[in-house]
């Protein structure tokens, strides 16, 4: 009796039954259909018939194929699964005798050529501060999670593994189609005065370059490994414990009726991915101007082009206060504040606007309400 | 049956989770990765005579056999008595990790298993509104070997199997029926993590959602963050009882979950720390009723329910411990639903295999 994967262009794998054997393992009923027939027999995962005497068919359709029977399973069968074919003993008539293997077969693991690559690594800078708090890396396709441990990490500038910098993968923190890793520095070592810190110092205080490494082995969501592994290097400067501060930003507002591009460009590098989802450019109502933003690489300058020409004003740029820079200081507090500095004090806002000024420079309100005023 | 506003199609669930029957037979089932909950009606008819013991052995392995995956790949993530059939609905993730698929599993009374189809069955679906984000950077801790981080972790001679997870993976963690409204705890994106929602069904939109506060007597003070682990009704509807890691059993009065609110639960017992309760169920012998707290390393616990209402809330490090209880000798108990008010059905592990197991009262 033969047993085979079938693979249809589309749809769900189904196993078939043919062959010489098929005949003796089912009833000789000339009067019922090869599908009817199917009651007698079932496909389960061999694993299930070694630990219970009773057997639960695996839900699924049986359908003739020629002279054979294809199971179509309700779920996909499991790639490095062993998948038996069991025949119920009660051919004669008898009431059930239990079920007897007749064949098995193993869905073959997934193996496939590697297609999935990096695609990027913020920050996209040549600089890190000392208290650098993450990194992300961008691959080409979905990926396996559970897959970036022991494959990603941080070297210093002799090349040599940094221990402990990189907080413990467990659970990896994937977006939502698991194309973007972000990978965050312990906590712990960078806060001052945190038993990891003072035991170990700062990651990032030892060394003058560090260079951030992902191996090939990393797996994909169908379990390749990647095309080729990436390397990013960056020069240690060092750490900055301030407040991102938007009322320090140079702002180029369009003119109205312009193709213009709205630049902003900030005092030192943000994170991208905050950058992207935290400023947002609105009339005086708040109703988003269409658009789509960008950042340059550096991370400095976000750059917005409006769908249409640049419409009458007035124009907001709505900051989130949650917008941080690569040491984790967002607009609202310093990540590792010191108590004693006044300037630290946590700024309790959640949004921080900046309007267009007459001559197009963004208007100063040292913490009032901002002005609103037409280009 | 009134209008319940189900419309006929296809269910999407994206994930197992939690499963609730309403008195008329609609089965919730929490999509926890969707931070949705489907009502379905999963029309299940039959009514048996009588209510027999439910007792399936292996079952764990006949699970894997019905879904066509190893043992390994079968996770149970909930578990509901239909009210009428008294037949047993098990949720459960197919493969491993995050990325498992859900199916929905029905235990007859006899013991056998059949697939719920979810193809042109009349549902409903109500989204959360506050879920916490895939890419939170706040982590849930469960010690139940459940999570695919999990590693042993050793802490005062006790070796715990402790896994970390995005907090996400916790939005929603039990529900229960209380006062003609669908309770749905869990975490949420905000500051106060811990949540618990009141939704009103048939859905019409309407959530209302207030996030709780607890004293935590083995960590000594009062959290915010951590969330219920298994939630029942109480006292005719008027309150919940609510369990939690590590593990305090908290009161909370329905008139004090205000939407929006900090609500501040009693804490009126601490079962013992290094704990994850898994199951919390009452029921009834001899004319008095008594809950049950199943957990990963504790025994089963009885605790007479009369002692709930004059026990003052508990406000200190460690002692006292609250409400009487006693260490009953079923081991190995995870999941545990009612099968009625004096049979209380049961997910039991022996060694390496698991079988449900009718646990009546007279035996508890």
């Amino acid at each position: 009796m033969d047993l085979v994967w079938d693979q249809p262009g589309t749809g769900t794998t189904a196993l078939v039954v043919a062959g010489p054997g098929l005949a003796d393992l089912l009833d000789a009923d000339p009067l019922a259909t090869r599908a009817e027939q199917a009651g007698r027999i079932a496909v389960v995962p061999a694993g299930a018939l070694d630990t219970s005497e009773a057997v639960v068919p695996t839900a699924g359709v049986w359908s003739t194929d020629g002279d054979g029977l294809r199971f179509t399973p309700r779920f996909p069968f499991q790639a490095g699964t062993t998948y038996a074919v069991v025949r119920r003993e009660d051919a004669a008539g008898r009431a059930a005798l239990g079920w007897a293997e007749v064949a098995r077969l193993v869905r073959p693991a997934t193996t496939t050529l590697p297609t999935a690559s990096v695609v990027a690594i913020h920050p996209r800078t040549s600089e890190v501060p000392e208290n650098l708090l993450r990194l992300s890396v961008t691959f080409s396709a979905s990926m396996d999670e559970g897959s970036a441990a022991g494959h990603v990490h941080l070297e210093d500038a002799d090349g040599r593994d940094i221990p402990h910098a990189l907080l413990a993968m467990p659970p990896e923190l994937w977006d939502r189609p698991r194309r973007r890793l972000t990978l965050l520095l312990e906590p712990g070592r960078i806060k001052r005065g945190l038993v990891p810190n003072t035991a170990l110092g700062a990651p990032l205080s030892h060394t003058s370059e560090i260079t951030l490494v992902v191996d090939a082995e990393m797996r994909d969501a169908v379990g390749s490994d990647l095309v080729t592994g990436a390397r990013q290097t960056y020069r240690v400067t060092p750490a900055v414990r301030e407040r991102v501060d938007p009322y320090r930003w140079q702002v180029a507002w369009p003119t109205a009726g312009s193709h213009e591009v709205l630049t902003v460009e900030f005092v030192r590098p943000l994170d991208h991915a905050l950058a992207l989802a935290c400023l947002r450019v609105t009339n005086a109502d708040g109703v988003p101007l269409p658009g789509h933003a960008t950042l340059d690489p550096g991370e400095v300058r976000w750059s917005f082009t409006a769908s249409d020409p640049w419409p009458v004003g007035p124009w907001l740029l709505r900051v989130d206060a949650a917008l941080e820079d690569l040491a984790g200081n967002s607009v609202r507090r310093v990540f590792d504040r010191d108590l004693r500095l006044a300037q630290d004090d946590p700024l309790l806002v959640n949004e921080v606007v900046l309007g267009s000024d007459d001559d197009g420079s963004p208007v100063n309100a040292d913490w009032r309400p901002v002005r609103r005023t037409s280009p | 049956m009134p209008d319940l506003g189900l419309k006929t199609g296809t269910p999407d669930l994206q994930s197992a989770g939690p499963l609730l029957f309403h008195p008329d037979g609609i089965l919730f089932a929490a999509d926890v990765r969707a931070a949705a909950v489907f009502a379905v009606d999963v029309t299940d008819a039959t009514v048996p005579d009588s209510v027999g013991a439910v007792d399936v052995e292996h079952l764990d392995a006949r699970t894997a056999s019905l879904l066509g995956v190893d043992r390994a790949d079968v996770l149970v993530r909930g578990m509901a008595v239909h009210p009428s059939s008294r037949a047993v609905y098990l949720s459960v993730a197919r493969g491993r990790g995050a990325e498992a698929a859900p199916a929905l599993v029905r235990i007859s009374p006899a013991g056998e298993l059949t697939l719920v189809e979810l193809e042109d069955v009349p549902f409903a679906r109500v989204a959360l509104d506050d879920p916490p984000s895939l890419d939170d950077e706040r982590q849930d801790t469960w010690i139940d070997g459940t999570a695919e981080t999990t590693q042993p972790f050793e802490y005062a001679g006790i070796t715990l199997q402790l896994g970390r997870v995005p907090l996400a993976r916790s939005t929603i963690t039990d529900m229960a029926w209380v006062d003609g409204a669908l309770l749905v705890a869990g975490t949420s994106n905000a500051e106060f993590t811990s949540r618990l929602r009141r939704i009103a069904f048939p859905f019409d939109g309407a959530l209302q959602a207030s996030s709780l506060e607890i004293y935590h007597v083995d960590h000594g003070k009062y959290e915010t963050a951590s969330p219920i682990r298994a939630l029942i009704p109480f006292d005719g509807g008027r309150s919940v009882l609510a369990t939690y890691t590590c593990t305090p059993v908290v009161h909370f009065a329905v008139s004090d979950l205000v939407p929006g609110a900090l609500v501040r639960g009693r804490t009126v017992a601490e079962l013992g720390p290094m704990n994850q309760p898994l199951g919390l169920v009452s029921y009834d012998h001899d004319g008095q009723e008594f809950l049950l707290v199943s957990g990963t390393r504790h025994p089963l616990l009885k605790i007479p329910a009369a002692s709930v209402a004059g026990q003052e809330p508990l406000t200190e490090h460690l002692e006292p411990v609250g409400l009487p209880r006693e260490a009953l000798d079923h081991s190995g108990v995870t999941w545990m639903a009612n099968l009625d008010r004096t049979n209380v059905v049961v997910i039991q592990r022996e060694g390496s295999d698991t079988h449900l197991r009718t646990l009546q009262a007279a035996s508890l």
